[in-house]
């Protein structure tokens, strides 16, 4: 494209550092870095593929890059959960963010003049302190600000096919830069900063016996004695326990 | 654990109720307008909807502003700067600029066929005289003056796409839909891509007469806070120039938004217009449209030969005019990045010490996946994997 280098540079640094954040968040969803990069190598082939699901009565497709990789990446993470609560709170966050997107999209000034945040922005955080709240994990950040976003873009063909209108539900059309993917990097995000403060506040994360070598003192880590087994005694232990699950 | 969990759950409530609170509030109240006046009371700006101090506008005659009061339905704003508009005329280029601009890649106007892609984010936007109704559901008349504004590039002799694709209702979440619309037409490599809108103000804030024939002014919106923010501005301020000179007075100004990127960071030539209003006809829109269609070939280089770069060939900037809006973008980006880090940094560890050792660690194991860790065997670096995953 007949474009000045000032513009092509900018493109590249932006792609670049977008690309580079994503790895960096990706690396804390149970991948490594070879694995975060094989994902983001996929979401951008993915996003040239698009999925035709239905015509009628209102068209929906799904795009690979944009929503089914994220998604079964999201869907993996409940699937890999250490425990039952932790893939509850996960899919009950997930449909808490589709409620506030659906709600939100509907009553948040929508003109430019009027509106005071990007939307990706407002709903990945949502999405981050939603999940967090109910999870206190970042990888449940990561599930609801994804699958919540997805929710949210089934709920809207719903809408579409009952009232009537006209419209396209693409799902995760945008691919890598689609608000699916942006909203749970950002939700990631979101979930980083909230837990890193509380661990901060409260003196850092509680220490156990299996700190896994490497890690450094102020990380924060998974002990297997916190591990939740009844619910009498997580209440006793609630206080303690704080700072495990962060991850 | 049953009080946890209430506790959880009435956050949730809580915070679920708290946003639909702090939508309802901003909802827009229909037939409503807002009046900026300057310092000594003049009228400078309407526009349709509720502005908020610290938004920016350049009017018609290129003066800044920037919103410093709000009371009810009338604002106060303060002089900014006037802006110079002619260093972001397109201009004939020197052959010593061809030749600069060819070195750093930048390719002929001809290769790339000034192809200029139309969207409508809310294709529901309608002209009530005309249309009978200010929003009709995935007809809009907003999409007839699309189609004039493609039909007239392309008597102009540059190829349109024109996505007719429906993205209602009209919510928060339309430029999210819109999103994706705008990725389907990028593949088609378009030099330009405008979304059309229509504003909501009183008819008379567009209506003007240009050579003889009533038709509505266009204003150009640029998502103040988008990524690439600062150089779609300095497109804004190409295109004004370009419309300026063939018909003064076309361009109502240009608006700063604050509530996105409006999905201009996705191309860097990409314009949010607002054609006339909802009191308005639409076929003075048309009218608007089509005279607002004589400058694009200008800008995409079809008759001067480059796009007009506001400082410099390259588009980095120039000793007289500073730094180009892709310069401050890059600079932007460069320093949040760097700023995010630190602040990481600062809140997970809490001392410069930990922050060095934190840094220290990143530095010699975190990439030891892709590497190798330093000074470790091929066994120890299994081992790494594993660790990484927990």
């Amino acid at each position: 494209m007949n474009m000045p280098i000032g513009m092509i540079v900018l493109l590249v640094v932006g792609v670049l550092v977008y690309f580079g954040v994503t790895q960096r968040l990706l690396d804390r969803m149970r991948l490594t870095d070879k694995q975060a990069l094989m994902v983001i190598a996929a979401i951008i082939v993915g996003s040239f593929i698009t999925i035709p699901i239905t015509r009628t009565p209102s068209v929906l497709t799904i795009n690979v890059g944009g929503a089914i990789i994220p998604a079964i990446l999201a869907i993996w993470l409940i699937y890999k959960a250490d425990e039952t609560a932790e893939r509850v709170r996960a899919v009950l966050a997930s449909l808490l963010v589709a409620a506030t997107v659906l709600l939100g999209s509907r009553y948040l000034p929508y003109e430019p003049e009027t509106m005071f945040m990007d939307p990706k922005l407002i709903y990945g955080i949502a999405a981050g302190l939603i999940a967090y709240i109910a999870g206190r994990s970042r990888r449940s950040a990561f599930v609801g600000g994804i699958l919540g976003i997805v929710f949210s873009d089934i709920g809207h063909y719903v809408f579409l096919a009952q009232s009537g209108i006209s419209g396209v539900t693409s799902i995760g059309g945008a691919g890598a830069f689609d608000v699916v993917v942006i909203a749970g990097l950002v939700a990631i995000a979101a979930a980083e900063l909230v837990g890193e403060t509380r661990e901060k506040l409260q003196g850092g994360p509680v220490l156990g016996p299996h700190r896994p070598e490497g890690l450094f003192e102020f990380s924060e880590e998974l002990d297997p004695k916190s591990k939740r087994s009844s619910d009498e005694k997580e209440e006793s232990n609630s206080q303690i326990n704080r700072g495990d699950e962060n991850e | 654990m049953n009080k946890y969990r209430l506790t959880i759950f009435l956050l949730v409530i809580a915070l679920v109720l708290g946003v639909y609170a702090c939508a309802t509030a901003h909802e827009r109240a229909d037939g409503k307008y807002t009046t900026i006046l300057d310092e000594n009371g003049v009228t400078v700006f309407v526009t349709g909807w509720k502005v908020e101090v610290g938004d920016e506008f350049i009017t018609e005659n290129n003066k800044r502003y920037e919103v410093t009061g709000v009371n009810g339905e009338q604002a106060i704003a303060r002089f900014i700067s006037d802006v110079d508009i002619s260093m972001y005329t397109p201009h004939n280029v020197t052959e010593v600029e061809l030749r600069l601009g060819r070195l750093f890649g930048s390719q002929s106007a001809d290769a790339q066929g000034g192809k200029v892609a139309i969207y409508h984010t809310h294709d529901d936007e309608s002209y009530v005289p005309t249309d009978g109704a200010e929003s009709i559901a995935g007809k809009g008349g907003v999409l007839q003056v699309g189609n004039v504004f493609a039909s007239t590039l392309e008597a102009k002799g540059m190829p349109v796409i024109h996505s007719l694709a429906t993205h209602d209702p009209h919510d928060d979440m339309a430029y999210e839909r819109s999103r994706r619309t705008v990725m389907d037409l990028l593949k088609e490599q378009p030099a330009a891509i405008f979304d059309v809108h229509r504003d909501a103000v009183p008819p008379e804030v567009y209506k003007t007469n240009i050579n003889g024939q009533d038709c509505t002014k266009v204003q150009l919106v640029v998502g103040k806070y988008g990524p690439t923010g600062k150089q779609i501005e300095d497109y804004a301020l190409q295109l004004k120039s370009a419309s300026d000179q063939q018909h003064p007075g076309l361009v109502k100004g240009i608006f700063f938004a604050k509530g996105g990127d409006y999905n201009q960071d996705l191309h860097p030539r990409s314009m949010l217009l607002e054609v006339g209003a909802h009191t308005n006809d639409r076929a003075s829109a048309e009218r608007g449209i089509a005279l607002f269609a004589d400058a694009i070939p200008t800008i995409l280089g079809q008759t001067s030969g480059t796009p007009g770069t506001p400082s410099g060939t390259t588009g980095f900037g120039t000793n007289g005019a500073g730094p180009s809006g892709s310069s401050k973008n890059i600079g932007w980006i460069a320093g949040i990045l760097v700023a995010g880090v630190a602040a990481f940094l600062f809140i997970s560890t809490g001392s410069f010490k930990e922050a060095k050792g934190k840094l220290k660690q990143f530095g010699s194991t975190e990439f030891a996946n892709f590497f190798g860790p330093k000074k470790k065997t091929k066994g120890d670096n299994d081992e790494d994997d594993t660790q990484e995953k927990s």
